[in-house]
């Protein structure tokens, strides 16, 4: 029998709320609702709800793109995102490296002009925060547009050293963690139990100190888009 | 020893640990993968490409913004 068109929607509907809870749960997606939930205790709701959203984003994103391959692809993999990209082979990669050598020069002279301008600024003065945050949307309103899985198989790593480099992440997170919590209070600053953002501040007082870790940042960035 | 050397230490313990082990993942003979690899793997994915330039904005976000 011919399932009728009420039966084929909900089927329909109950095939994406798999997809979406399934994105939901993506190890990644998971970073960032726990960033998100530290960022609230600490009574930093702005940033707690930049991560939320960029979570739910990323989920939501996942869901729509199984619900396009469906019923075959359930990897987030070969689909180009919107805009006609090709997703990132061996070959788009050596291009896009290629590219991006060819321009290392003026970006770093770039890079430098942008480091020293903002350096300048106070830290968290409206200059500042308009200078970074536009540059950050750009970024992740680019990747958004262009970035695609790979149609290639992933290089096979060996477990035990991906789990070395877990034990790395995770024991450095820990102590940030816990110097959090032996602060007076989440929202208060200890110099006895510091968070990197308090040894930060140090470096970051100074014009100099906040160039360089501006050039540092957009070096990584760089380096990331190179990858 | 006060708690916060110990604590900076801490955060220096880990981060020699990370070198040292892209040190020895650079040994041909080594089973660790290297940082660039490990990132590569991450960024194998569009969630994991995204999701590493999102922390990346967020660091700056974290540091200079408001």
């Amino acid at each position: 029998m011919t399932p009728t068109v009420s039966e084929a929607r909900r089927a329909a509907i109950a095939v994406r709320s798999r997809q979406l809870a399934r994105g939901l749960v993506h190890p990644m997606v998971l970073a960032f609702y726990i960033a998100s939930f530290f960022c609230y205790l600490a009574g930093d709701s702005v940033r707690a709800v930049y991560f939320l959203g960029i979570a739910l984003a990323l989920a939501w994103d996942q869901a729509h793109r199984a619900a396009r391959s469906d019923p075959e692809a359930r990897a987030e993999v070969v689909k180009p995102a919107a805009g006609g990209q090709t997703s990132f082979s061996t070959d788009s990669a050596a291009r896009r490296q290629s590219a991006m050598s060819r321009y290392l020069v003026a970006f770093g002279v770039l890079g430098l002009i942008y480091s020293v301008i903002v350096g300048w600024f106070q830290r968290y003065s409206i200059p500042a925060t308009i200078s970074v945050t536009a540059l950050a949307t750009v970024a992740i309103i680019v990747a958004w547009k262009i970035s695609a899985g790979s149609a290639a198989q992933p290089e096979q790593l060996s477990m035990t050293g991906m789990a070395a480099w877990g034990v790395v992440a995770v024991g450095a997170s820990a102590v940030e963690l816990t110097s959090m919590f032996l602060q007076p209070s989440l929202t208060v600053s200890s110099y006895a139990h510091p968070t990197l953002s308090y040894l930060s501040n140090s470096v970051l007082g100074s014009w100099s100190g906040r160039s360089v870790v501006l050039f540092l940042w957009l070096a990584l960035g760089w380096y990331l888009a190179r990858l | 020893m006060s708690s916060h050397a110990i604590t900076v230490g801490l955060y220096l313990l880990f981060l020699a640990i990370g070198i040292g082990l892209n040190i020895r993942a650079h040994n041909p003979k080594s089973r660790i993968p290297t940082f660039s690899q490990m990132l590569r793997r991450i960024m194998h994915s569009r969630t994991g490409r995204i999701a590493l330039v999102a922390w990346w904005a967020f660091i700056g976000l974290h540091l200079f913004s408001k």
